[in-house]
């Protein structure tokens, strides 16, 4: 994704004037989170480049960026489990690096990062969700050391909680379509085992228990799931498994 | 009619749980595919040995248990239980 329709602030006043007018009705969550990235960018000095990172239960994602620098660097920080963007999501920390080629707190990062022309950078904490375990940071990398002087600070910390937002609705929405993905992954398996069962129900006189047992043991005894022994039972009638002798003869 | 017993996790039900190595959000989604109806506070509760559940509950977990160990090369090892539903 790009800001192609992002416009171009000259102040971080304009940024947040910007920002404060965006309307979830006209944008999608991710666009949204984008602009974010984008406005940031536009303000910040030496043209950096900006991601936002998500951090659920301690997995970190790139939701978003305005470049593939931003993303390979926020990885290489997951593939290493530390560095500083991943520092200001867990501990709530603004982070900065002010020199990757004198900073000695991540030092197998940091010359990775350097390596890659990045020469320092900012991480704006996001406290997204607490409760959850959900946090998260806008990462700025700049191609020149100590690009960040006191009032980038204080922008980038101005905008972070327009982030906060954007991507706690970001993960809700994203949590709330995993959820019904699961819950029709769920609904439609349970309905073919209670057919199965009904099946066997009418077929062997047993209860609805009995039923699953004898499902449950033709999949033990053939290391296929129960959903694919209830879909074969449902689809052909045919059933490989014997009925319990205490289930024959059910009034 | 029917009767169900309720019982406790037994020791090879909360070793499957451990080797299945399932999240328990996920192992929570298997046992309702399962035919499962409790909830992922029941289901820990029960796990952590402080509920006791009826077998059709708890042979639903057991299936999504040992589900879960043959996806990772292991056999099944959480028993399902046949005794408390006796029918008249």
């Amino acid at each position: 994704m790009d800001g192609a329709h992002t416009p171009q602030p000259t102040s971080t006043t304009e940024a947040l004037e910007h920002l404060g007018r965006l309307s979830l009705r006209e944008l999608s969550m991710d666009m949204l989170l984008q602009t974010v990235a984008d406005l940031t960018r536009a303000v910040m000095p030496a043209e950096p480049h900006v991601s936002v990172l998500l951090l659920v239960r301690d997995r970190p994602t790139t939701v978003v960026s305005t470049g593939q620098l931003a993303v390979d660097l926020d990885e290489t920080q997951y593939q290493r489990g530390h560095g500083p963007c991943l520092h200001a999501a867990r501990t709530g920390q603004l982070t900065e690096i002010p020199d990757t080629r004198t900073d000695t707190r991540w030092p197998d990062y940091t010359r990775r990062a350097a390596g890659h022309g990045n020469l320092s950078s900012l991480s704006v904490p996001l406290l997204v969700d607490g409760e959850a375990q959900v946090s998260g940071a806008l990462n700025i990398y700049a191609g020149r050391a100590r690009a960040f002087d006191a009032d980038s600070r204080s922008a980038a910390t101005r905008i972070g909680p327009y982030a906060a937002v954007a991507a706690g609705n970001l993960h809700a929405y994203q949590s709330a379509r995993d959820m019904a993905d699961n819950l029709q992954l769920a609904l439609e398996t349970r309905a073919v085992i209670d057919q199965a069962k009904g099946v066997l129900m009418e077929r062997h006189k047993l209860t609805a228990d009995q039923a699953f047992q004898l499902l449950a043991q033709a999949s033990m005894s053939g290391n296929r799931k129960v959903r694919d022994i209830a879909d074969q039972l449902v689809l052909t009638g045919e059933h490989h498994g014997t009925p319990p002798a205490s289930g024959r003869g059910r009034r | 009619m029917t009767t169900t017993t309720t019982d406790c996790a037994c020791p090879l039900t909360v070793v499957a749980r451990c080797l299945g190595g399932l999240a328990p959000d996920s192992l929570w989604w298997a046992y309702l595919e399962c035919g499962g109806n409790r909830s992922r506070a029941d289901l820990t509760a029960y796990l952590d040995g402080i509920a006791r559940w009826p077998d059709h509950e708890h042979n639903a977990l057991s299936q999504a248990l040992n589900e879960a160990l043959w996806d990772i090369g292991s056999p099944s090892l959480a028993p399902i239980r046949t005794g408390g539903d006796v029918p008249r």
